[in-house]
């Protein structure tokens, strides 16, 4: 381990964890290295692709941009967490559906920005999704699909829910 | 990793402001990190697996007084290393629209979540974003050290060079907005990524009874980064709105000669070019908000 290391505790995709590390390693290193979470990947390393979105205390940040020093006590989600809650499947399947993703370089940072949205909004709208993708960047151009992709999941779970209500 | 050339960094997490205030006067040569985004790029190294920090960090992301937002009847006090993403969560209706459109005009909403309202103010290279704003509405900047406190406002915090003036220890802790109500409020940025030529104007007007009470204004992005000029300010009070096309196009002379130190260059001129078209859109928003107010 090069230079000094300093001892952290935090919370990776709601295990405890703990990691020995030099203060300035960047978080996107961590993940994928030191956890093997490939799914953060590393486009810029400037903070504007968005390719290596995560949840840090519920709020998307940049990987890339994290040093180790400012972890301490956090609690981190990244995509493998993400496509673990269940309240994710159903977006999941839209995109599937819809097919929203070409090359998928970027789907992962994407859909940390979207649960990220929908974790304080529950049915966005169109332009409420397009900005919360205003930070990533896909140079296939899948904005429309992803956008539809979250409307589309937003519908079905409003018609599933009107069907259970009218049920009971 | 990369072993060679990779120095000791020493990091300290201070909790409360005293703490943190005793720790720079004792380790001056600190890197003060809240946010971080802007550091983050200038400690970079080509390996890209470690940030090449100074010696010495001290990380102000625990310390209770400078995350936090505090509302009087007059005031929003907002800690300087509170980010920018919570200081939008107060939404248009609680922070001066003058400010709350550059603030969510920076970078990405991820990025957001992370920079610091502090840090927009003292980074250079961000010159055209809050600064203007809070320069129009009066905002007030306290500065600590472990020993005293002083208030400053956004002008004289800067030098010519648009560099803060912090005296040795002091860390900017706080910034005051004043709660004011404007009849028009205006922000508008124009300019690529290339941050030398992105230029800014903010502006603020009361204008009851057909004529201006007050009006303010301030460029940011150019030569002087964050440009007030109370003679135009001054010649404008009292007019009658909305405001003739002779006083605008006497003022755009002004402002013309106001403007003679910006470089004789492409730049410079493109500067001065558009800091004018600026103004004269601002004076025509100006009148037709006060001809919708009449």
């Amino acid at each position: 381990m090069p230079g000094n290391v300093i001892k952290l505790r935090f919370t990776l995709n709601e295990k405890p964890v703990v990691l020995q590390c030099h203060p300035g390693t960047r978080l996107l290193d961590i993940l994928r290295y030191d956890f093997d979470l490939k799914g953060t990947r590393e486009g810029c390393s400037q903070g504007e692709c968005g390719a290596c979105l995560v949840l840090m205390n519920g709020l998307a940040v940049n990987a890339c941009l994290i040093p180790a020093f400012a972890l301490a006590d956090s609690e981190i989600l990244t995509i493998e967490g993400i496509l673990s809650l269940k309240s994710f499947a159903d977006i999941r399947k839209s995109f599937a559906d819809i097919q929203a993703y070409r090359c998928g370089f970027c789907s992962s940072g994407m859909q940390v920005a979207l649960a990220a949205l929908l974790l304080t909004n529950r049915e966005p709208n169109a332009e409420q999704i397009r900005q919360a993708l205003s930070g990533n960047l896909c140079a296939c151009g899948s904005y429309n699909g992803v956008v539809e992709a979250v409307l589309q999941s937003s519908s079905r779970k409003r018609r599933y829910g009107r069907k259970r209500s009218q049920r009971s | 990793m990369e072993e060679s050339g990779v120095k000791e960094v020493r990091v300290f997490r201070p909790k409360s402001l005293g703490g943190t205030l005793r720790l720079y006067t004792r380790n001056p040569d600190s890197l003060l990190y809240a946010g971080g985004t802007e550091i983050i790029r200038r400690v970079q190294r080509g390996s890209r697996r470690l940030f090449a920090f100074p010696p010495k960090v001290i990380y102000l992301g625990n310390v209770q007084e400078l995350n936090r937002i505090s509302r009087s009847q007059r005031y929003l006090d907002i800690g300087s290393a509170l980010d920018l993403s919570r200081i939008l969560k107060l939404g248009r209706n609680v922070l001066p629209p003058v400010l709350f459109e550059p603030l969510s005009g920076i970078a990405t909403p991820a990025v957001r979540n992370l920079a610091t309202l502090g840090g927009n103010i003292c980074v250079r290279s961000c010159r055209g974003d809050s600064l203007p704003a809070l320069s129009v509405i009066g905002a007030q900047l306290e500065l600590r050290t472990a020993g005293s406190t002083r208030w400053t406002t956004v002008g004289s915090f800067l030098n010519q060079r648009g560099r803060p003036e912090l005296r040795p220890g002091e860390i900017l802790t706080r910034i005051r907005i004043p709660l004011e109500e404007w009849d028009f409020a205006l922000f508008r940025k124009v300019g690529g990524r290339q941050r030398r030529n992105t230029l800014s104007l903010a502006g603020v007007a009361r204008f009851p009874k057909g004529r201006l009470e007050v009006l303010h204004f301030c460029f940011g992005g150019l030569k002087t980064p964050v440009l007030r000029l109370p003679g135009l300010e001054s010649r404008l009070k009292n007019a009658s709105v909305p405001v003739s096309t002779k006083l605008i196009d006497s003022l755009l002379a002004d402002l013309d000669a106001a403007l003679e130190e910006e470089d004789d260059t492409m730049e410079g001129r493109y500067r001065k070019a558009t800091a004018a078209r600026l103004f004269r859109w601002f004076m025509e928003k100006v009148n037709s908000r006060s001809l919708e107010l009449l």
